[in-house]
């Protein structure tokens, strides 16, 4: 199995041009007396006041409209099943994650990397935690992130756990992880399309959780697979560019 | 390896009055009565003992703050590396403990959600070093941190010079930094590393305790981490 998944990935592995830059994923136009939000791809926020509006056009300038040219890509739906690991085998695979992350590395860099390396070592499919906050939220908190996402492994119990090495010294259970992160520890919105958060979430929420499979890089691929355009391998590409952005050379 | 551990001397314990606080503030009270808590320490050998550090209390601001701590000994030559990927341009305090494990919620005693500077104190232990503009002493150098947003620090001492500083009286006892017993070197396997500071603009609660008379949100720990010997 694992022979096939590594000649699938040395076949797919060329020429792909997954989005991987930190460019303007979308900007958020704030209401009188509310800052404007410019959304990265990498999750980073940037707050824009009012009356910096050249600065928000400059932003606008750099918005591109996803292009799907990754080969790999393939119009079925997904079947993606996590492994089931054993509680003592998901501190091992904690133990195993790379520790090295260099200055100002990206979650979604990080976890595809944690992803990928234990995919590689042990053949175990993870799924991703992906964690979205609504604007009223980032907002209100002058939160300066919109997403995060972590590797996440199934138990042979069926409980799900993260394990978030850069902000959590053990693996955590799925709410453990997003009450982290959310202040207000309110329930998430789990039910719903990524496209349909993205162009405008209800916000009277706080945030959407999702559970993707490893595969997925950053919310650009759930909406690609919404599209019905489903991403099931890994991409060589993207694993070395983020690995290159996000830990030491040398550190794998 | 070298394997031979070795004690905190406890006798100067003794000197400390239980509740002490002399600073203003109440930073002070059980660092070094808790001290039997972390006595282990193993006298450092040459290579690098590496940490993440991790936030502490994630909810202070809207940027959740990260980074790593490398001490790397060549001989007689310690060098100190820290980083902190943060957007708060505040001095960080930062110093090397005696303690074992860094703070969590469960520390939080006084449930107001945030691990203050007592808090986390309590679990830390004392100061061996100031990770401060001379880590050849701890007085040298007293009280200048680098500073955020995107704090880097970098110094180097003489592991001879910061064992001799160890070993000298301590003139202070009711303070929370330590001194160590004749001849006993310093460590830093399984040592944590703390810093604090985030901005005035962060909403914090009334009831954090603070360092001296120093404003809460610059007593505030944001990260930590514990270092592990990696070569």
């Amino acid at each position: 199995m694992r022979t096939f998944m590594l000649i699938a990935f040395l076949i797919f592995s060329h020429g792909v041009g997954a989005e991987t830059e930190d460019g303007v994923h979308s900007i958020v136009k704030g209401k009188a007396g509310e800052p404007h939000l410019v959304k990265f791809n990498s999750g980073v926020v940037k707050f824009i006041e009012q009356g910096e509006e050249e600065k928000l056009a400059a932003f606008e300038k750099q918005i591109k409209k996803p292009i799907i040219q990754n080969k790999m890509l393939l119009l079925e739906p997904s079947e993606f099943e996590p492994t089931p690991v054993s509680d003592a085998e998901i501190k091992n695979i904690f133990s195993r994650m790379n520790p090295y992350m260099s200055r100002r590395s990206e979650c979604s860099d990080r976890a595809h990397v944690w992803a990928w390396d234990e995919f590689r070592k042990s053949g175990t499919k993870s799924e991703k935690a992906f964690l979205f906050l609504t604007n009223a939220y980032i907002v209100r908190n002058r939160y300066k992130w919109w997403y995060h996402v972590a590797p996440m492994y199934t138990t042979t119990s069926g409980q799900k756990m993260v394990l978030d090495y850069q902000f959590l010294d053990r693996p955590v259970t799925f709410t453990e992880w997003k009450n982290t992160f959310v202040f207000s520890k309110r329930e998430c919105v789990t039910e719903f399309k990524f496209l349909d958060y993205d162009t405008g979430a209800d916000q009277s929420q706080d945030c959407y959780t999702k559970a993707e499979p490893m595969y997925y890089f950053i919310p650009l691929d759930i909406a690609s697979h919404e599209r019905g355009q489903t991403k099931t391998t890994w991409t060589e590409f993207e694993v070395n560019a983020s690995r290159s952005r996000a830990f030491f050379k040398g550190s794998n | 390896m070298k394997t031979n551990k070795l004690i905190v001397l406890l006798a100067l314990l003794s000197l400390v009055s239980c509740g002490k606080d002399s600073g203003g503030g109440s930073s002070k009270s059980g660092a070094k009565e808790t001290q039997s808590a972390f006595m282990e320490l193993v006298e450092a050998t040459p290579g690098t003992y590496y940490g993440v550090l991790r936030p502490v209390n994630f909810h202070s601001n809207g940027f959740i703050p990260y980074g790593m701590a490398t001490f790397t000994l060549k001989e007689d030559q310690l060098q100190v590396s820290t980083t902190m990927d943060d957007d708060q341009a505040v001095p960080h305090r930062q110093t090397l403990h005696l303690g074992t494990r860094c703070p969590s919620l469960s520390d939080d005693t006084n449930g107001d959600g945030f691990i203050d500077y007592q808090e986390a104190q309590a679990v830390v232990g004392p100061v061996l070093v100031p990770l401060d503009n001379d880590l050849n002493s701890q007085k040298a150098g007293e009280d200048v941190f680098p500073r955020g947003p995107g704090m880097t620090y970098n110094k180097t001492a003489s592991l001879q010079k910061i064992n001799t500083d160890l070993w000298q009286a301590d003139e202070d006892p009711s303070d929370n930094v330590i001194k160590l017993e004749n001849n006993k070197g310093i460590g830093f396997e399984n040592r944590v590393v703390l810093i604090h500071g985030t901005t005035s603009g962060s909403q914090l609660p009334s009831s954090l305790a603070s360092y001296k008379d120093e404003e809460a949100n610059i007593s505030l720990p944001v990260v930590c981490g514990v270092l592990k010997k990696i070569d």
